[in-house]
């Protein structure tokens, strides 16, 4: 994870250099899982925040890439016993944008690649007190760049991100599941224009 | 964990009457020595002594005895004797403990014994051969049947019961007639009614019981059709006595059967064949068990000169079903009474042969268990979790609860103290499998319950 991370970085901090137009910017959303396992484990969703830059292709007016990460931390129960449990997701995305720009800004679409990583920590001994591991999956995005002055924006997003994560070292006697964090994250974003 | 542990043990050490290994309930755990003959047992509200009429029914002079035994220890504390003693038959202790009345069932007397200093404090007089004395709930008054004796009309012929003031200790009243030869009688726990067994002559279906109102010390009822009655008790709500058919002790056919009657209608409703020669009977406190002891002790001779003293047992009937329940316990050779502890968790068999107690630790409590299966759900795991949950009733209750997964009882899958909800969990068990489990109660004195089972077809 750590190695994943350390790329993801790279990637924020050098995009900037090759690209003409980058927006950065910080996010603030809403996680609702579409899943009613992970909601009746640890309830309704919760808040995710995280920076993404996203940048011009070369030569491409509309076309833009996007890279994030995000982190959500949620406490729950367990189904049954109601034991406390809690999870730590890591979703980092990577993809394409098609910017439709209008007078107050640019609308956008978007399509990603969604590595997440998923934590959890479980307080029973009959189950593996920790798990983590990675899982795949993608992400749709929607959402419109509204300038403000000084080359500043607000960005208002809607996004789709669907993806299952396995469980690791689940020890002998439990029957491993995987994790459904498929969800609609919807919020807003500040950030800077660079162009 | 380990002081928890040392807690437990320290208040198990102290609340216990006596340090014993566990036993299975229902098994003898211990046998005490008494006088010649032993045949009517008492035990004092406090659980601590049982009082032991010793029959002396050789005649040797000297040995018309009462034993004391200490509880506790189940070792003979002393052994009153008394010149008033004349073949002392029964013991009956008053609720407060204070006094123990013996019934000479070779004379005309009760003898009273000051249970704090076991002297003899008084004697009662005016009766024929009594056999039973039965105080009343408010402890003013005593009922006592007169079998008949040496001195009146001789052993098997009487028919009447006296009625005792005991704050007098004085016949009061005529002598009330009831059937021939009455062998025991019991007060319903209201106090309302005497309830008086009538041996007869020992045929089947001769015998009585003779119904006597309190309130006017009248007989109401007589209700025909047992088989040498001999000994009687009340289930502790009123509504059933429980009544051994001893049978003819000289001549077949012998009795190997107990009455059932409801008492709200005076009428027998069932007839549970058991052992030979049922004699004793004890109803547990809480009422769920009935414990009768089986003499089988018969005349082997044309002429009944020469006794032969079978294998004694007592059985257990369920008195919820009316029928006799597993184990059969073995005791020594004829086994006239029985008395359960009024904490319930033991029983005291006189055995008129092996001049002997056998102390029977007994299942006080029932277990009734329920289970079923659920998932302990997590994100990325499921513990498949096996919930057992029970309630238990009757005295002396466990201290703790075993559960094994085997019928054998050898996989011990946790422990459960009484002071703790009375769930076990199973976890990580196999979704695709049946499980049944096995619940086991220890009470206070070491006994433990047969297990009871509970299989898991349910989903919580």
């Amino acid at each position: 994870m750590v190695k994943t991370l350390r790329n993801f970085s790279l990637l924020f901090a050098f995009m900037p250099l090759f690209c003409r137009d980058v927006l950065l910017e910080f996010k603030a959303s809403y996680f609702y899982p579409t899943s009613s396992c992970t909601r009746d484990i640890y309830g309704r969703g919760g808040a995710l925040y995280g920076p993404e830059v996203t940048f011009q292709l070369c030569q491409e007016r509309n076309w833009y890439g996007f890279a994030s990460a995000d982190f959500l931390s949620k406490k729950g129960h367990s189904v049954g016993l109601c034991e406390p449990t809690k999870m730590d997701i890591v979703p980092l995305a990577i993809g394409l944008k098609y910017f439709v720009p209008f007078c107050y800004g640019d609308f956008y679409l978007g399509l990603g690649f969604q590595p997440v990583h998923l934590k959890t920590v479980n307080c029973s001994t009959f189950v593996s007190q920790t798990t983590s591991k990675w899982g795949f999956g993608g992400i749709a995005k929607i959402g419109t760049y509204f300038d403000l002055p000084c080359n500043f924006f607000v960005d208002i997003f809607l996004d789709y991100s669907f993806v299952k994560v396995g469980c690791s070292n689940c020890g002998a006697g439990v029957t491993p599941l995987k994790a459904d964090l498929s969800g609609v994250i919807f919020g807003a974003g500040l950030g800077y224009r660079f162009n | 964990m380990m002081s928890k542990s040392i807690v437990y043990i320290i208040s198990f050490l102290m609340v216990s009457p006596a340090f014993l290994c566990a036993a299975p309930a229902n098994t003898v755990v211990a046998t005490i020595n008494t006088g010649v003959t032993p045949t009517g047992v008492a035990v004092t509200p406090n659980n601590l002594f049982a009082y032991v009429a010793n029959n002396n029914n050789y005649g040797i002079p000297g040995q018309d005895s009462v034993s004391v035994l200490d509880l506790t220890t189940n070792l003979p504390d002393l052994i009153i004797s008394s010149t008033t003693f004349n073949q002392p038959y029964q013991v009956t202790i008053n609720a407060a403990g204070t006094k123990a009345y013996v019934v000479n069932s070779n004379s005309t007397t009760v003898t009273i014994i000051d249970i704090a200093t076991n002297t003899v404090s008084g004697v009662i007089n005016g009766f024929d051969g009594p056999s039973g004395f039965a105080i009343t709930p408010d402890g003013t008054t005593a009922y006592v049947n007169n079998y008949g004796g040496p001195e009146g009309v001789g052993s098997g012929n009487g028919d009447t019961v006296n009625v005792v003031n005991l704050s007098t200790n004085t016949i009061t009243g005529a002598p009330i007639v009831v059937g021939q030869a009455p062998a025991e009688l019991d007060i319903a726990p209201n106090g309302d009614f005497v309830y008086v067994v009538n041996y007869v002559n020992g045929t089947p279906n001769n015998g009585t019981m003779s119904v006597i109102q309190t309130s006017n010390n009248t007989v109401v009822a007589t209700i025909p059709g047992f088989s040498g009655p001999f000994d009687i008790d009340i289930t502790p709500d009123g509504n059933f006595a429980y009544v051994t058919n001893f049978g003819s002790n000289n001549f077949f056919p012998f009795g190997t059967t107990v009455s059932v009657v409801d008492l709200t209608s005076n009428t027998i409703i069932a007839t549970i064949t058991l052992g030979i020669q049922p004699a004793g009977v004890a109803i547990a406190p809480d009422g769920a068990y009935a414990y009768v002891t089986n003499y089988n002790t018969l005349y082997s001779t044309t002429f009944f000169t020469s006794l032969v003293p079978g294998q004694g047992t007592v059985n257990i009937i369920d008195t919820a079903s009316n029928t006799v329940i597993p184990p059969t316990i073995v005791v020594d050779q004829s086994p006239a009474n029985i008395e359960i502890s009024p904490n319930g968790e033991y029983a005291y068999v006189s055995n008129f042969t092996s001049n002997t107690v056998n102390v029977i630790a007994l299942q006080s409590f029932q277990i009734v268990a329920q289970g079923c299966t659920m998932q302990n759900r997590y994100l990325t795991q499921i513990d498949q979790v096996n919930k057992i949950t029970w309630t238990v009733s009757g005295t002396s209750l466990p201290v703790d609860y075993a559960i094994y997964r085997d019928a054998e009882l050898t996989d011990l899958a946790g422990t459960v103290l009484a002071s703790e909800p009375f769930i076990f969990l199973d976890h990580n068990r196999d979704p695709n499998l049946t499980y049944t489990y096995y619940i086991v109660g220890t009470n206070r004195v070491g006994t433990t319950s047969a297990p009871v089972a509970v299989t898991i077809t349910q989903t919580c």
